[in-house]
């Protein structure tokens, strides 16, 4: 077992312990120990902090030619056609800020399953909204990295965004099916490495 | 409600409600900041007719005469341009533009921003003038569609007459000398 694992909540509060808030938890540390390599990569929490600083840093990495250009990034929005005009620069000045704020709160390790929530909330909207447009076959600049280029929605860009939404599903499987906390890159030193192997 | 659900979801509102703000309130406080909301429709339609070039509405037309930010340009014919202009206006006729160009070129070169216009309407004098200075190298023109007619329509102040020796020259083929013209010159020079 990973003692460590609930060892932050299990602090406060440490009957946590003997009630498992994750089911999942037992099953999984089953396989880790056994049979599944892929479950033991996937549950160990240096790969769930790179997978979360990866996720984060992409998020920001897009945020800021946009933040730094609104006035393009509201006319992109405009072209995709799925807004009123009235909501168009609100939304355009708003979503940069959301991937920004989010992706630094991943990034960082701050408020972790909030912000994983928003990221896959985003995606799911990123990915409504390109695959709505590429469906009725309108040509928009995607605006997803770059509000300059005219680069056009792929079938490419739903792959592209498809995987980044695995990564946080795979992140949200992490942090709140297993309940796991992973390793803080800054802030609060918690670890969930197993400080006593399991027994 | 689970308690870690119920700390997750509070977590996501909190980003949510912060990057709102963050994004409104950066824009509100940023120089190049956007309205909040925007007639895409107008405003698109208006940038065709500005030819692609940048267009400014009435709005920001005035906003940008009152504060003095940009050096309008009346690409109408003298005569029209006499009969009355935005103040301050330099006339530089898109017919004559080659021989008048040359004369105005440093102090379009050193204006910051220019605005070019016409009658309104259907009028593609503006659109014109500023696909030629474009290609002369100046590229911080836009385009105000509307042009003079929604100027004078709106009430805004209209000058008349004159023009400065540039301008004179332009209509009659020679350089009228116009000691006005030079003492700013000479303030500007020093």
């Amino acid at each position: 077992m990973f003692p460590a694992t609930m060892a932050r909540r299990g602090s406060a509060r440490p009957s946590v312990r003997e009630q498992p808030d994750y089911p999942g938890d037992e099953v999984t540390m089953a396989a880790t120990k056994g049979r599944s390599g892929v479950i033991a990569l996937l549950t160990h929490p240096s790969f769930a902090l790179g997978a979360r600083v990866v996720l984060g840093c992409i998020f920001i990495v897009a945020s800021l030619d946009k933040i730094i250009h609104p006035e393009l990034f509201a006319r992109t929005v405009y072209n995709y056609q799925l807004l009123p005009e009235v909501a168009v620069n609100v939304v355009a000045l708003w979503i940069p800020w959301l991937e920004l704020v989010a992706g630094v709160c991943l990034a960082l390790g701050l408020w972790v399953r909030g912000s994983v929530l928003v990221l896959i909330g985003l995606l799911g909207v990123f990915l409504g909204a390109l695959g709505f447009n590429l469906a009725r076959g309108l040509d928009v600049a995607c605006g997803c990295f770059s509000t300059r280029s005219k680069d056009s929605v792929t079938a490419l860009t739903l792959l592209r965004d498809s995987l980044f939404l695995v990564v946080a599903l795979y992140l949200f499987w992490f942090h709140h099916v297993r309940g796991m906390e992973s390793r803080f890159f800054l802030g609060r030193p918690v670890s969930p490495t197993p400080s006593h192997p399991a027994d | 409600m689970r308690g870690p659900v119920k700390r997750s979801l509070l977590q996501a509102l909190g980003i949510i409600l912060i990057s709102l703000a963050l994004g409104l309130g950066v824009n509100a406080f940023r120089a190049d900041g956007i309205p909040l909301v925007e007639r895409w429709s107008e405003k698109l339609a208006q940038k065709q007719q500005a030819g692609g070039f940048p267009a400014v509405s009435l709005a920001e037309t005035v906003a940008a005469f009152t504060r003095g930010e940009a050096l309008f340009l009346d690409a109408r014919d003298l005569d029209f341009y006499k009969l009355g202009h935005i103040p301050r206006a330099l006339n530089l006729p898109v017919q004559e533009f080659e021989r008048v160009f040359p004369r105005m070129r440093e102090r379009l070169e050193t204006a910051p921003w220019l605005i070019a216009y016409c009658d309104g309407g259907s009028c593609e004098a503006s659109v014109e003038l500023t696909e030629k200075l474009f290609l002369a190298g100046i590229d911080r023109v836009s385009v105000f569609p509307g042009g003079f007619q929604q100027w004078k329509d709106s009430g805004q102040a209209v000058e008349q007459g004159g023009g400065t020796r540039e301008q004179q020259g332009a209509g009659r083929g020679h350089a009228a000398s116009r000691p006005g013209e030079k003492s700013e010159k000479g303030e500007k020079g020093s």
